[in-house]
């Protein structure tokens, strides 16, 4: 059974190699031919390419449904009880996986851009660009695929060292038969760490974020090799923009997520080379959408744009390389090898074909038009745009740095998170206050007064907006110094600034929705609500793009509460029945269960009783259970070594979360009292409004998908 | 002040500013990685390192964690180390890991304030390109730490 999902898979991988290489040729012939009958053809080989390595994904996924333990990368990922959620996850779990799921998703997305193009090609410039963007989306392909054929091939069959070394297990006559005709009858299995439900979402997401941008960058690509000036590229790719960006946000937050929900070291980023990988793109992606409203209002900065997008998909191809070459360590990424090579190359001719088409088209890519005036909403969002890249580039500096000083200093050194907080946080800071600057400015030059008026009134509510959220967060949550104590400049920077911005940026939107709204009114002698309606979904670009920096905002106020007035007890021990007071709660193991056999684990689960002592810390004061767990892995024939893990507990409290983080015991156990009753250990965190981090990215993607959605009366909106 | 005068101003402020803080976040942060060989030829005497190397002979896997850090490339040189952290989920002998610190001279051990193990999936696929399981279990079901 094994070899049949081989060879489907392999024929599959193959026809869609062959496929994609064909497009780029005919795509190539009918550029050069003027042939619209080559398109055709090129637009049918692109949605055939794309079916066929859906079809070889999916004969992995089958091979892992199936055990097919022949194939090499389903016995390291996959094991039989494991349950159907992780099997399928075993397809994006290891390097060969993730590769062809990446090559799937791009055929896919291939396949949908063709389809459109089927009524998109009678548009002038539409049908003049479509080889072009045909050319560039297949050449990604090629290399994607090519990747897989020849270097990283997840149907390849199991490594013989395995097969030998069960055999040899099973000679020796221990609980055997471990292998079935030559082939193992179970697999490794995931790694324990990585069977989590954020595992089934998280990388599709960070991975549909970095492909989908393929899309903008093909047509950006085509339209400087085509030399078609207009805007067409950059209104017929905004949604995919749009939708692109709005996975890479939400891969990134899921990521954060899950870091402080499996992790257990109670933070959700910790600037690791993986983490700065998927951030890259957002940023320049970012600077990206914003700049393309200046071309189309303003038909400037097409040689930016154009660059922009270019440096978004090469980061995605970068923070790809990061995490397979091995060229700085990081706690998740994947081994080096001559993968890190392909990757390198690819990387290289990008930036090379890029800079080429840029300086080629230089001199007709000139704007007659400039930017008059920094106080204007194009001068806002190129200020935006500078930052967002110079935190782009201090990133870069910054991942690269202990390569860089080993290859070219000879002094390797590694930076922490304090010195990337260091760089970065005046920047973000700097992002927040053009944020909340934007929607106050008009298009060409604004009126200083009207611009100062504008911004005054939620000024000052934002400042006391701040006090009291830093009041009830650090007095009424935290308790003030009572637990960790604080210095007086940890309330002003970044916290006080960056929750001040946070609400300003919130306010001005508001204050600028009322007026809007009212002024609306006034002009349609319409009720507030039916304005109101008009308005927004009149221009739910705009619109959606305001909340889109709400949420932003709303994030931003959560980072610095939660980050600057957490607090953290290390080895804290709780006995089964004696409560332990930290803060202003009382930790007391009410039930417990020691190594029960679950699945492929021991479990050892309590619950454990949290009380409020600020209403007594009685019966009658408790405010939740908690129910942290201690799995240990034992080692089998195929997994070589036993794993313990602990599950993170968090109880999430009006305006904070406890969360509780198992210590694992030694080799010996738990240690135990005089009474024989086991001590278990403990690192308690509290993070005072952490939920706004999880909700502002809500409010985002709300936001995000509104401003995509094909509403209103500009269905390519100005952002007036 | 000309227009392009009026754009310089900012770029210049912006990615000047940026020049200035990584420099001096470098200068004033930065970490020296080293190998084992190095800390024991006395290379970084008490001075904060990062230390990369194998993870083996592991004394104490309760905290304090007392373990030691085999060279990469020559196994006969190690470093015993204490570290007051919690156990990390993928602290196990032969895994890669790296600790931040310093070398007590007087204790004769490495001070750890940082460990650093890698992900699984980074030691899923080491293994699985590269000496795929050298040593199998001795037998199934190994039980519960007790």
């Amino acid at each position: 059974m094994d070899f049949s999902y081989v060879d489907l898979g392999r024929a599959l991988e193959r026809v869609a190699f062959v496929a994609a290489i064909l497009t780029a040729l005919l795509a190539a012939l009918a550029v050069v031919a003027r042939d619209r009958r080559l398109v055709a053809a090129a637009r049918n080989t692109l949605i055939g390419g794309g079916v066929a390595i859906l079809g070889a994904a999916g004969a992995l996924v089958g091979a892992f449904f199936e055990g097919a333990y022949g194939i090499d990368y389903v016995f390291h990922y996959s094991e039989r009880k494991v349950s159907a959620q992780y099997k399928l996850a075993g397809l994006w779990a290891g390097l060969d996986g993730s590769i062809l799921l990446w090559a799937m998703i791009l055929g896919v997305i291939g396949a949908a851009l063709a389809w459109s193009f089927r009524k998109r090609g009678l548009d002038p410039s539409g049908r003049r660009l479509e080889p072009y963007v045909y050319v560039v989306f297949a050449c990604v392909q090629v290399f994607f695929l090519a990747v897989i054929c020849l270097q990283a091939d997840p149907f390849a069959p199991i490594n013989p060292d395995v097969v030998a070394g069960l055999s040899d297990l099973q000679g020796r006559a221990a609980r055997g038969p471990y292998l079935w005709d030559g082939i193992p009858r179970d697999g490794k299995g995931l790694n324990p760490l990585l069977e989590n439900y954020w595992m089934t979402i998280h990388p599709p997401s960070v991975y549909l974020g970095f492909i989908l941008y393929t899309v903008p960058f093909a047509f950006g690509m085509a339209a400087l090799a085509a030399g078609e000036f207009s805007s067409y590229w950059i209104r017929t790719t905004r949604r995919w923009t749009m939708v692109a960006w709005l996975f890479n946000t939400t891969g990134i937050v899921l990521g954060g997520l899950w870091a402080y929900e499996v992790l257990g070291w109670g933070g959700y980023w910790a600037w690791d080379p993986v983490e700065n990988a998927s951030f890259l793109p957002w940023l320049t992606g970012t600077a990206f959408l914003h700049s393309v409203m200046i071309q189309e209002r303003r038909d400037m900065l097409r040689v930016w744009n154009a660059l922009l997008i270019a440096m978004t998909f090469v980061l995605s191809i970068f923070g790809t390389y990061l995490t397979r070459s091995g060229i700085v360590s990081s706690v998740h990424a994947f081994a080096g090898g001559e993968i890190g090579q392909w990757f390198l190359a690819f990387l290289l001719l990008l930036i090379a074909a890029s800079v080429f088409l840029l300086f080629f088209r230089m001199r007709d890519l000139r704007s007659a038009n400039s930017i008059d005036s920094l106080l204007s909403r194009e001068g806002v969002f190129l200020l935006n745009n500078m930052v967002l890249v110079a935190i782009a580039v201090a990133i870069v500096l910054l991942t690269l740095w202990p390569k860089i000083s080993n290859e070219f200093l000879k002094n390797p050194i590694t930076l922490g998170v304090p010195v990337y907080n260091r760089v970065c946080v005046p920047f973000f800071l700097l992002l927040f206050f053009l944020t909340a600057l934007g929607p106050s400015t008009a298009w060409v030059r604004t009126s200083v007064s009207r611009f100062l008026r504008n911004l005054l009134v939620p000024a000052i509510l934002a400042i006391a907006a701040t006090v009291a959220t830093l009041w009830v967060s650090f007095v009424k949550i935290r308790g003030g110094d009572a637990e960790q104590p604080l210095t007086p400049l940890d309330h002003v920077y970044p916290t006080g600034v960056l929750t001040f911005l946070g609400w300003w940026i919130v306010l001005s939107l508001a204050w600028e929705f009322v007026r809007t709204v009212a002024a609306t009114g006034r002009a349609t002698g319409r009720d507030p609500v039916t304005a109101a309606l008009r308005v927004v979904v009149g221009n739910n670009r705009r619109w959606g793009g305001y909340v889109v920096h709400a949420g932003l905002a709303i994030m931003g106020i959560g980072i610095a509460s939660s980050t600057m007035y957490a607090t953290e007890h290390q080895n804290v021990p709780l006995v089964p029945q004696k409560p332990v007071r930290i803060g202003p709660y009382e930790y007391e193991v009410t039930a417990q269960r020691e190594a029960v056999p679950v699945s492929a684990y021991l479990s050892t689960k309590l619950d454990v009783t949290v009380r409020s002592l600020a209403a007594g810390g009685g019966p009658d004061a408790v405010v939740g259970h908690m129910a942290p767990e201690y799995r240990f892995y034992p080692a089998t024939a195929y997994r070589q070594q036993a794993q313990p893990q602990s599950e993170v507990a968090i109880l999430h409290r009006p305006g904070e979360d406890l969360y509780l983080y198992f210590e694992k015991p030694g080799p010996n156990g738990f240690p135990r009292t005089a009474e024989g009753l086991p001590i278990f250990g403990f690192t308690i965190f509290r993070k005072p409004l952490i939920l706004l981090v999880w909700g502002g990215w809500i409010v985002m993607l709300a936001g995000g998908l509104f401003a995509a959605a094909p509403l209103g009366r500009r269905k390519v909106g100005l952002a007036a | 002040m000309s227009k392009s005068v009026r754009l310089a101003v900012p770029f210049l402020l912006i990615f000047g500013g940026l020049a200035g803080l990584v420099a001096m976040g470098v200068a004033q942060g930065g970490v020296p990685e080293a190998q084992v060989h190095q800390i024991v030829a006395g290379e970084f005497p008490d001075r904060e390192v990062k230390v990369h190397g194998f993870l083996a002979a592991i004394e104490s896997a309760e905290r304090p964690l007392r373990f030691s850090v085999v060279d990469k490339e020559n196994p006969e040189l190690r470093i015993p180390v204490v570290c007051d952290r919690t156990r990390p989920d993928t602290f196990q002998e032969t895994y890669d890991v790296a600790v931040q610190g310093r070398w007590d001279p007087e204790a004769k051990h490495f001070v750890a304030d940082q460990i650093f193990s890698k992900c699984p999936s980074k030691y899923e696929a080491e293994s699985k390109a590269g000496q795929t399981m050298p040593q199998l279990a001795s037998d199934v079901g190994v039980g519960q730490p007790e």
